[in-house]
């Protein structure tokens, strides 16, 4: 009490001003009120609220990520299907000495797509996947 | 950890359970009314402001983001219902200008600010306090008399974060003008 009397408002500095505003007494609470309080609690209701709270931003970036996502297997099967066709055409000439004598039936099951020009033994068109078909 | 025993809680609520409901109110219905009475300086504006307060948290709380903590936003809530109440009681008023009537003679049944008035000293804060605009006002109370960060202030008000600092700094520093006779 003798502190606040000896109290000049001309010399508050803002640290002090802190202070005094800090000390202010709360206001006093109307003994009933917590009653009525009580008394208004709703009886029933059912509404849901996330055990997470939302992040600020989250639906953008959850947006963000899926289309993200989504382009990439677009593009992926894009590049899938394109590798199917892209074959690597091998053309194995085989005008050798020895082609009279290649086994032709044993070739057939080994190669894919095999064409054979003329009599003589020309493999073409051996498709061999692309490393991004295999992916 | 709080956070996430808040949120339980707050399931609680939505789920109806009472004794989540209870222990809400508990918590925070003093700061609440104590928020109100800063802003009023009506008793029983402040009572009926706290009731709508919390009605309203029971009905909205599915729309509680977590973001904020569960006091930040019913003090908001309180902010909100105190502006919209004001904003019906100027209206009011306006329309009854011609036929005011003398209210002197009602006796206030209850003076939450009566500790107040005691001391001399907070009396003098509190009357400069009132002479700073109302959103100089609101940040002082919060701040300092309700102990909120200046981040919870921003949640409440919906302000960035460095409008408020710089708010509560400019009107401590009128308020110590206003206290040392210069305004």
């Amino acid at each position: 009490m003798k502190d606040n009397q000896n109290f000049k408002w001309d010399d508050i500095t803002l640290k002090s001003l802190e202070a005094k505003l800090q000390s202010i007494p709360r206001p006093d609470v109307p003994v009933t009120l917590k009653e009525k309080l009580l008394a208004a609690i709703p009886k029933k209701q059912k509404k849901t609220v996330s055990v997470f709270p939302k992040r600020p931003g989250f639906g953008f970036w959850s947006f963000g990520a899926t289309a993200a996502m989504i382009s990439i297997l677009i593009i992926a099967v894009f590049f899938n299907f394109n590798a199917s066709d892209t074959s690597h055409k091998i053309v194995v000439d085989m005008n050798d000495g020895f082609s009279n004598n290649f086994p032709n039936d044993l070739n057939i099951p080994l190669i894919e797509d095999t064409n054979y020009v003329n009599d003589n033994i020309q493999l073409r068109n051996i498709e061999t996947k692309s490393a991004l078909s295999l992916w | 950890m709080g956070r996430r025993l808040e949120r339980l809680k707050l399931i609680g609520v939505a789920k109806g359970q009472r004794k989540a409901c209870e222990e809400v109110i508990c918590e925070h219905y003093k700061s609440i009314y104590r928020f109100i009475v800063y802003l009023s300086g009506d008793a029983n504006i402040s009572e009926d402001l706290t009731q709508e307060t919390f009605i309203s948290a029971w009905a909205n709380i599915d729309q509680f983001e977590g973001r904020a903590s569960l006091k930040s936003w019913l003090h908001r809530i309180a902010y909100n219902k105190f502006l919209d109440s004001e904003r019906s009681s100027k209206k009011h008023s306006d329309l009854t200008a011609g036929l005011k009537e003398d209210n002197s003679s009602e006796q206030k049944s209850f003076d939450p600010l009566h500790r107040i008035s005691q001391d001399e000293h907070s009396c003098i804060l509190f009357d400069a306090m009132h002479k700073l605009e109302s959103g100089e006002y609101v940040v002082i109370v919060l701040h300092y008399m309700q102990d909120f960060s200046y981040s919870e202030m921003a949640e409440i008000l919906k302000e960035p974060v460095g409008t408020i600092k710089w708010r509560t700094n400019k009107a401590l520093k009128k308020l110590r003008e206003i206290l040392t006779g210069r305004i």
